[in-house]
């Protein structure tokens, strides 16, 4: 019996050696792949952001504001905390981790859109945290989602089952990273997007079923207002922004649901002194195709131009 | 619970480590282990169809009994009814009963009359098909007087439940897996490492090969007619390696859990698809219930004496009965009719018997070998088809021979990726088992660095992210 034990200890104490060294490397490589959204999470989970300035949102965050821009006028450091296909939670999730491992930022710019109000069923974009699984703030977010992620990394390599190309190309990543897909490329987290207009007619018929009432939003505000004072002294000035949209959006029939969510905000920040809502849904920008890729999202330029304005809004308005 | 999920993973030590060092010769303890943790395997599925085995295994261990007190004929044939009625009895309500009203339905309507067919939600309850089986054996060789009646229903009870292959086989034969249960097990390390290795080996066919050759051979499947001829082609073949890795690896799982607690199972598969001709495929493909159906139908039907015309109706019996066994649907009658069909000609030359194991291969064999495999292939066309009429089209848009791309399979990245580790787990897979077969041997061997190295293709070809029962599962 303890011949065969040995045999089983060895088969398994070797093949844990292989495994942990494929997940080392590919980790590693993952870690060091600069200007992309890995070095993003793993600078955000070893606290080396630190940034002055945070913005915070969905995947209208992520596409649409260039921290460097912020980074130019206000001579602060600037991160965009932006989670592309993620509502309240996940956005929120993402503040805590951040706020976790580095310092409290001067600025907060939270995001505000119809997206803010979905529900987080799913993870999106689960591959980026897979590099990071063994954090036990990740590990923790997942396994909100999914149970399975309380012990998949256990087992090393099991997280990277099933997805091969994500292992190989973390190894890869270890000699250069010109390979890893442009999707994920980032600039301070900021995901600038070169592509011209295209209807995305889907949405916008998705669109016209949404409520305003049916998104719970007077909760879901409430609840970001709690957690912003609660957060934050008065050493932190926090935004509540609604971004330029397409014109599309702002035809009446979207239009009117939006305007009971803008009218909820107004009252509940009017003596708030801490915190401001800039409402910059109908804009010049707006009635420019040239600025969006789609009509949710500004590609490179509407975002360069947007970021623009809002650096300089914030400096007349509310900084200065 | 199924073998390659997490919960196995604690459950499989935890019974080992109970069973070695803490029941360490005592037999009936180790026994009632077995007992309770098969019990524990099969509810953890659905703990309501634990009642129908209790049920089979108290009606079969009270009917050894019976057997045993009496030599009056009338008696005897009364109990072994009694057996044969109860068990075929859950079998066919559970498995059947939908096809027969369905089929009577479909039949009158065949000639313009309407009538309504009573169908019931049914769930089949898993391995019903093995289990009833293994526990007929066990009255029929008491009633042939073959085989002596057990005393003890613990010893029975777990015979008839052993986990390691309650739901998907392979069938054991009372005669030879119960007398096992009697016996004092001692910890043999060559049969432990062994047994490690099948376990290892199976993993590999079910989690590598058949799960990833799933991911292309359900859509097409589902929908032939919308692929080409090149991509029905691949298709069929990664089904047929698909079926094999899920059904050999499953047995050879199996057979190797049992060698971890000292039992041996018999073998079930002996690389079938390097067979010369088809009855050589039916002594290498699912043996324990080839050998099953040889033994309590064909051989009492009178097997292979008589006329041929006698012969030949024994043959298209065995073979339907076989088919209909697989499942409630026309596909696999048509199925074992096609391996009837196949079969005809070598019944007829006197030929199902040339290519036996023991005869060595010559270059002539590659083209036989090949052969054989196309027609398993075409044959499991039907067993795989969702209907006959799916079949069909499958077959007819195949053999348009319209165009040989193979675009599904190459679209992108991902799914290059993906076929071509399909491809290299089957290659693989058949090098291993060619090696295998020109050696003679009738189990897989793996050295350590074979053991490594398919352990890590397991991590890191398997899937597990969307784990898929083993097929036989349904059966």
């Amino acid at each position: 019996m303890f011949k065969f034990i040995k045999y089983v200890l060895l088969i398994l104490v070797l093949i844990y050696f292989f495994l942990t060294v494929f997940q080392f490397f590919s980790d590693k490589g993952y870690k060091k792949s600069s200007n992309t959204v890995f070095q993003d999470w793993s600078n955000i989970l070893e606290g080396n952001v630190n940034a002055d300035l945070l913005i915070v949102g969905s995947s209208r965050a992520y596409f649409g504001y260039d921290p460097i821009v912020f980074e130019d006028k206000l001579h602060c450091k600037s991160f965009n905390l932006g989670y592309s296909a993620a509502g309240y939670d996940l956005q929120i999730e993402k503040l805590k981790m951040y706020l976790k491992r580095n310092k409290k930022p001067k600025y907060i710019i939270q995001n505000v859109d119809l997206a803010f109000f979905n529900e987080d069923k799913l993870i999106p974009n689960e591959n980026e945290l897979i590099p990071f699984l063994n954090d036990s703030l990740v590990k923790n977010l997942l396994s909100k989602y999914n149970k399975n992620y309380n012990f998949i990394n256990r087992i090393p390599l099991l997280k990277y089952n099933k997805r091969f190309n994500q292992l190989m190309d973390g190894l890869q990543s270890n000699f250069d990273n010109n390979h890893l897909s442009k999707q994920y490329f980032t600039s301070s987290g900021y995901h600038p997007v070169d592509l011209n207009f295209k209807i995305d007619q889907n949405n916008l018929t998705r669109l016209k079923k949404i409520k305003a009432k049916d998104l719970k939003f007077e909760d879901k505000i409430d609840e970001l207002i709690k957690y912003y004072k609660d957060q934050f002294n008065s050493d932190t000035s926090i935004y509540f922004v609604w971004a330029p949209e397409h014109h599309e959006r702002l035809k009446k029939e979207y239009q009117i649901e939006k305007e009971l969510i803008f009218d909820y905000l107004y009252q509940k920040l009017e003596n708030e002194k801490s915190i401001v809502f800039i409402n910059l849904c109908v804009d010049p920008i707006s009635f420019n195709d040239d600025n969006f890729f789609d009509t949710f999202h500004f590609n490179r330029k509407g975002a360069n131009k947007f970021s623009h304005k809002l650096v300089e809004y914030l400096i007349n308005e509310s900084i200065n | 619970m199924l073998f390659n999920s997490l919960e196995f993973l604690l459950f499989l030590p935890t019974v080992f480590v109970l069973y070695w060092f803490v029941f360490k010769n005592q037999l009936r303890a180790q026994n009632i282990l077995l007992l309770v943790a098969s019990y524990l395997f099969y509810g953890w599925w659905d703990w309501r169809f634990l009642s129908l085995i209790v049920l089979s295994t108290a009606i079969d261990y009270w009917v050894g009994l019976q057997l045993e007190k009496t030599n009056e004929s009338s008696k005897r044939k009364l109990l072994l009814g009694l057996s044969l009625t109860a068990n075929l009895g859950m079998l066919g309500f559970f498995k059947y009963f939908n096809f027969f009203v369905q089929s009577w339905v479909d039949a009158w309507a065949t000639v313009g009359v309407t009538m309504q067919g009573t169908t019931l939600e049914i769930i089949l309850p898993v391995g019903i098909s093995f289990y009833t089986f293994q526990t007929l054996s066990y009255t029929i060789d008491i009633y042939r007087k073959q085989l002596q009646p057990t005393k003890s229903f613990i010893d029975f009870a777990a015979f008839v439940t052993f986990f390691p292959q309650l739901v998907a086989g392979p069938i054991e034969r009372a005669s030879h897996l119960l007398p096992q249960f009697y016996k004092k097990r001692v910890f043999q390390y060559e049969q432990a490492v062994a047994g490690v290795q099948l376990i290892i080996w199976g993993m590999f066919k079910k989690v590598v090969v058949a799960d990833n050759c799933a991911f292309f051979v359900n859509p097409i499947f589902e929908n032939p007619a919308a692929f080409s001829s090149g991509e029905l082609a691949v298709g069929m073949v990664f089904f047929a390696f698909q079926i094999y890795g899920d059904f050999s690896g499953y047995s050879d799982i199996a057979i190797g859990i049992s060698k971890l607690f000292g039992f041996d199972l018999m073998v079930n598969f002996k690389f079938p698809y390097f067979s010369r001709d088809i009855a050589e495929f039916w002594r290498r493909w699912h043996i324990s219930l080839s050998t099953w159906f040889r033994d309590y139908v064909y051989i009492p039907l009178g097997g292979s004496r008589g006329s041929k015309g006698f012969q030949l109706r024994n043959v298209f019996i065995i073979f339907l009965v076989s088919g209909f066994w697989h499942g409630a649907n026309w596909t696999f009658i048509l199925w074992g009719l096609l391996h009837a069909l196949l079969f005809l000609p070598l019944l007829l030359g006197n030929w199902n018997r040339t290519n036996l194991a023991s005869k060595s291969y010559g270059w002539l064999d590659v083209f036989k070998i090949g052969t054989t495999f196309t027609l398993v292939c075409v044959a499991w066309v039907f067993f795989r088809a969702d209907s006959l009429s799916l079949a069909l089209t499958y077959l007819e848009q195949l053999s348009s021979l319209d165009s040989f791309s193979l675009r599904f399979f190459i679209k992108n990245n991902a799914y290059t990726l993906l076929f071509l580790l399909s491809v290299l787990a089957i290659g693989i897979l058949s090098v291993r088992e060619l090696f295998w077969v020109l050696q003679k041997r009738e189990t897989p061997y793996l050295n350590r660095y074979w053991t490594l190295f398919l352990l890590l293709a397991i991590f890191f070809m398997g899937s597990f992210k969307n784990q898929m029962d083993f097929i036989y599962f349904q059966f």
